[in-house]
């Protein structure tokens, strides 16, 4: 308590109804009975990316033009950043907060942004190696091997990638055509990965140039060989000479090796592959026509993927699937079952089933099936348990061998090249975590996601969000020139500021803008609340834009009364 | 229409709002508070231009309320800005709660008020019902009448406010004044600089030194700090003089808490206050070139009300004549119940006939009052409270 002050006449008195002493004696947090306490939640962004990248850090990093930190916190979780922000199906995106207000952010393009940024500015140094960790092996070149690669040199392990083909990339390079990922920046993020000390040995087959036994002499070995063996459409006449697997024709038109084609294809299914089929045989002359047995509700391609073989005027014919080709002149005759939707299927989906009946021909000179890919694991003995589809290592990227590890399309259902990175990534921990303490490792994130409805929108403005552009129309169908155009560093920014930053504090002030006991105080970029004086009236949890502050029952918060 | 003078100051052809905003700029305020409200708005508009051009470098806040236009003005002041809001009718009522916290906490704001009429019905027309509703409120009242004081008289409200520690009303008629362009001489800075320097107040509040304001007070000393605002209100009403010499010994215009005209032989004397002073200084003027012994007194000063210096002009033979742009409901116009009731020391009563006129926005034109100045120059005896004009009989 203050001293206390005796007032005997009027003059004693000052002229004003204020204390004569401070008041610092007076312990107003003493009435509350909730603590707020700054903690981040998780942005949706970071719950979607199959990746594991921090997209809501590094947006805010650009927001400060910190391109080069920016650049480092994506290559902490994904060695392909320049890859992704071109090819990736961004679920990051359709779980965007921003879609309930605006627009999302468009993610992939500040993934571009600071990925083609780095291979401009950044030299990547080796990594420090950790003689007492030994040496990997990996099988396969694809991002699920890069990534793995990656992050174990950056663990300190010694490590060796086996590409069966004579370049690495896998099916970024096989099966991404050149008009979406230019092979000048798969080459130069590739060539990052071996800076930084991954080695890699190409044409190396396993089970043919290289015995899976002869792995022995690493610690453990990571498989991620991918899923490249095309599945056969079971129609009569599969056999014919100019019927030939969609992946096959891609691996060929991306080596630069096809010559062109003329007339009408039939491309089979519905997936990615079968778009970039598609568009592929429109740039080499061909014209190309979509055939899906379901409806474009159910097409696993990427929705903008989609739109742009519609804009480039490939016809997509949907409830439609091969019943037989025959010889037909110098042409195949093509018969084809239209399909209606019936019941849903173990994938969700409703299952097409055929019209009685209802059946057309049409007179093509090609077809190029596209309906799925499965892995080709004859090389692997007996020990390691595999199913029809592929390797499960439910969630642990262990399989049945200890010291071996498995992911990407070969162990995955979801078989995306961000998806393939993360299993990369998270394999590598395992595998780390397996020879350091002989545990296995299942990644988890218990924090909370932040959703729209917890975000005070009265402090954000409408915005749209960055134009895309793309190349003229008139220099697609006969090149292979990357359509997309990436952002110029002022509208990377814009679209930059657009970001909520949800469930992670930002550094906004509002908080310590509106605290009506001053009980907040800015210590290093960072808000402390001094529970001395807060009466935990939660206008800072009201007022912060984007829920980076939460009451909790007073006490309950490990930090307080320190 | 802008002139340059040939003293070098500027005079601007402006409303009466943008009079207020002028002055308000002149005074350099630091934290202006902004609440739209009909016929104020383009008081605050400007205001908000100012601060958006760099030419005022203050605080420019748009609240949610009037009410919290009051209450953050009353913040600011209490750590040591210089504060100012406008508003009117409605929002003044609004504000009625924290106009008493303004000066318990004796904090110098200054506040232009446009009147208007009070609803219902609607009006935004102007009476002085909103203002002389907020009499008791521990506010100085000064209501003028022209766009020239407008500007002059914000500058001397800052200044007698700092001085005594209490808030400023400068109540100026809606639409009369608030949208009516007038000649203005802009105050040059350098002088009201000189005559106005930052507000440098003896208590605020500050984190270095944390004091609490206007907490609970008990019976013991509640009475005393009320004492001391009566206090300060006597201290205002001399030191308003003071202010308004000093002001005018720079800039060279003097008003007063009461100015008279042709006082000295009237038998007749019109007592008004805000725009209906000059027209009826206009009719007083007019009535002299006939040759009838009619003056005038203006009360441009309204809290505290100047009763010794009323004592000092009125003279207990003369018949006395009080506009009142407002009615007291149940009993009559209330500024002639104020003169009435500081004459009450006076030892020989003059009669005194209070009209009430012009509410609710209805014109008073020199007619009106020369129709007025007939009517009760005559009237032998002070029969009613008051006395209406202009209304449907």
């Amino acid at each position: 308590m203050a001293k206390k002050v005796t007032l005997k006449s009027l003059s004693d008195y000052p002229p004003l109804p204020i204390s004569l002493g401070s008041m610092s004696w007076n312990k107003t947090g003493s009435w509350r009975y909730v603590d707020p306490v700054h903690e981040d939640k998780l942005s949706p962004c970071n719950h979607a990316c199959p990746a594991g990248e921090n997209i809501q850090k590094y947006i805010q990093l650009v927001t400060k033009k910190q391109y080069r930190e920016a650049y480092k916190i994506i290559r902490q979780a994904n060695p392909l950043p320049a890859t992704t922000g071109r090819v990736c199906y961004h679920p990051c995106e359709a779980n965007c907060n921003r879609i309930d207000f605006d627009e999302a952010i468009s993610i992939h393009y500040l993934e571009r942004f600071i990925g083609d940024w780095g291979l401009k500015h950044v030299k990547t140094r080796r990594a420090k190696s950790d003689p007492a960790k030994g040496k990997v092996a990996i099988i396969g070149a694809g991002p699920a091997g890069l990534s793995a690669g990656w992050h174990l040199v950056n663990l300190g392990y010694k490590v060796t990638i086996f590409e069966a083909l004579s370049k690495p990339g896998g099916m970024l390079r096989v099966g991404i055509p050149e008009y979406r990922l230019p092979r000048r920046v798969l080459d130069a993020e590739i060539k990052a990965i071996e800076q930084r000390g991954v080695t890699i040995k190409t044409g190396v087959r396993i089970g043919e140039d290289l015995k899976f036994e002869d792995l022995q002499k690493f610690r453990a070995t990571f498989m991620a060989v991918g899923a490249h063996k095309s599945k056969p459409m079971r129609i009569k006449g599969e056999e014919l000479e100019d019927v030939e697997p969609g992946l096959k024709f891609l691996a060929e038109v991306n080596a630069g090796k096809r010559k062109r084609i003329t007339g009408r294809v039939a491309v089979i299914g519905g997936g990615n592959t079968a778009i970039d089929v598609a568009r592929c045989v429109l740039r080499v002359g061909g014209r190309p026509v979509i055939y899906y047995r379901r409806t474009l509700q159910e097409m696993p391609a990427i929705r903008e993927e989609i739109n742009e073989a519609e804009h480039e005027g490939i016809a997509i014919n949907f409830l439609t699937a091969p019943l037989e080709v025959k010889k037909h002149g110098g042409k195949l005759r093509l018969t084809l079952q239209k399909m209606k939707l019936g019941k849903k299927d173990e994938s969700g989906r409703r299952r097409p089933v055929p019209i009685k009946g209802a059946v057309e021909n049409v007179l093509i000179t090609k077809i190029l099936s596209a309906i799925g890919e499965d892995p080709d694991l004859s090389f692997l003995p007996e020990q390691v348990q595999k199913e029809r589809w592929g390797i499960d290592t439910h969630g642990t990227h262990q399989t049945t061998v200890d010291e071996v590890f498995t992911g990407g399309d070969c162990a995955d259902d979801r078989r995306a090249v961000a998806d393939a990175i993360g299993a990369g990534r998270l394999a590598a921990l395992a595998i780390d975590r397996y020879l350091c303490s002989e545990k296995s490792f299942v990644a988890s994130n218990d924090k909370a996601v932040t959703h729209y409805t917890d975000l005070n929108t009265n402090y954000f403005d409408h915005s749209p969000s960055v134009e895309k552009k793309k190349i003229a129309d008139s220099r697609r169908n006969k090149s292979f020139t990357e359509v997309n155009i990436g952002l110029s560093e002022q509208a990377a920014f814009a679209e930059a500021e657009r970001c909520f930053s949800c469930g992670v504090c930002n550094a906004c002030d509002n908080c310590w803008v509106f605290c009506p006991d001053i009980a907040i105080s800015r210590v290093d970029g960072k808000y402390l609340v001094n529970y001395d004086y807060c009466k935990g009236c939660g206008i800072c949890v009201h007022e912060c834009p984007r829920d980076a502050i939460h009451l909790k029952a007073r006490g309950s918060h490990h930090d307080e009364y320190q | 229409m802008t002139n340059i003078n040939s003293n070098g100051s500027t005079t601007k052809v402006i409303t009466g709002s943008h009079a207020v905003s002028y002055g308000v700029k002149s005074a350099r305020a630091e934290v202006i508070t902004a609440y739209p409200i009909t016929p104020q708005t383009s008081i605050v508009e400007l205001l908000s231009e100012f601060c958006a051009s760099g030419a005022l470098d203050a605080e420019f806040i748009k609240v949610e309320s009037e009410h919290s236009a009051m209450a953050s003005l009353i913040s600011a002041s209490a750590v040591g800005a210089r504060s100012f809001t406008a508003t009117s009718a409605h929002g003044l009522a609004l504000m009625h709660e924290m106009l008493h916290w303004a000066a318990g906490d004796r904090l110098p704001i200054v506040m232009a008020n446009v009147n208007r009429a009070m609803g219902s019905p609607w009006s935004i027309w102007v009476d002085h019902n909103d203002s002389l509703s907020q009499r008791d409120t521990g506010w100085i009242q000064y209501y003028v009448s022209s766009n020239q004081e407008i500007t002059d008289t914000i500058l001397q409200a800052f200044k007698l406010g700092e001085m005594v520690g209490l808030p400023v009303m400068i109540n100026l008629d809606g639409f009369f004044l608030s949208h009516t362009v007038e000649p203005v001489e802009i105050l040059d800075q350098d002088k009201a600089d000189q005559f106005l320097p930052k507000y440098e107040p003896q208590w605020k509040l500050d984190l270095d030194d944390p004091r609490t304001i206007g907490a609970l007070c008990a019976p013991d000393h509640y009475f005393e700090l009320r004492c001391q605002i009566q206090h300060a209100m006597e201290t205002a009403k001399v030191k308003a003089v003071e202010v308004d010499r000093e002001f005018g010994d720079l800039f060279g215009r003097y008003y007063q808490n009461i100015e008279t005209y042709e006082i000295d032989d009237a038998e007749t004397v019109l007592i008004a206050y805000a725009t209906m002073a000059q027209t009826t200084l206009h009719t007083v003027k007019q009535l002299r070139r006939q040759g009838r012994k009619v003056g005038m007194i203006r009360i441009r000063l309204f809290r505290p009300f100047p009763t010794e210096r009323l004592l000092e002009v009125i003279k207990p033979d003369v018949r006395y004549i009080v506009l009142d742009r407002n009615i007291g409901f149940g009993v009559s116009g209330i500024f002639c119940q104020e003169i009435r009731s500081a004459l009450y020391r006076h030892d020989l009563r003059p009669k005194i006939f209070d009209i009430v006129l012009g509410i609710g926005g209805r014109d008073i034109t020199p007619e009106i009052i020369t129709g007025v100045l007939d009517k009760y120059e005559k009237l032998p005896t002070v029969d009613q409270d008051f006395y209406w004009e202009g209304v449907m009989s």
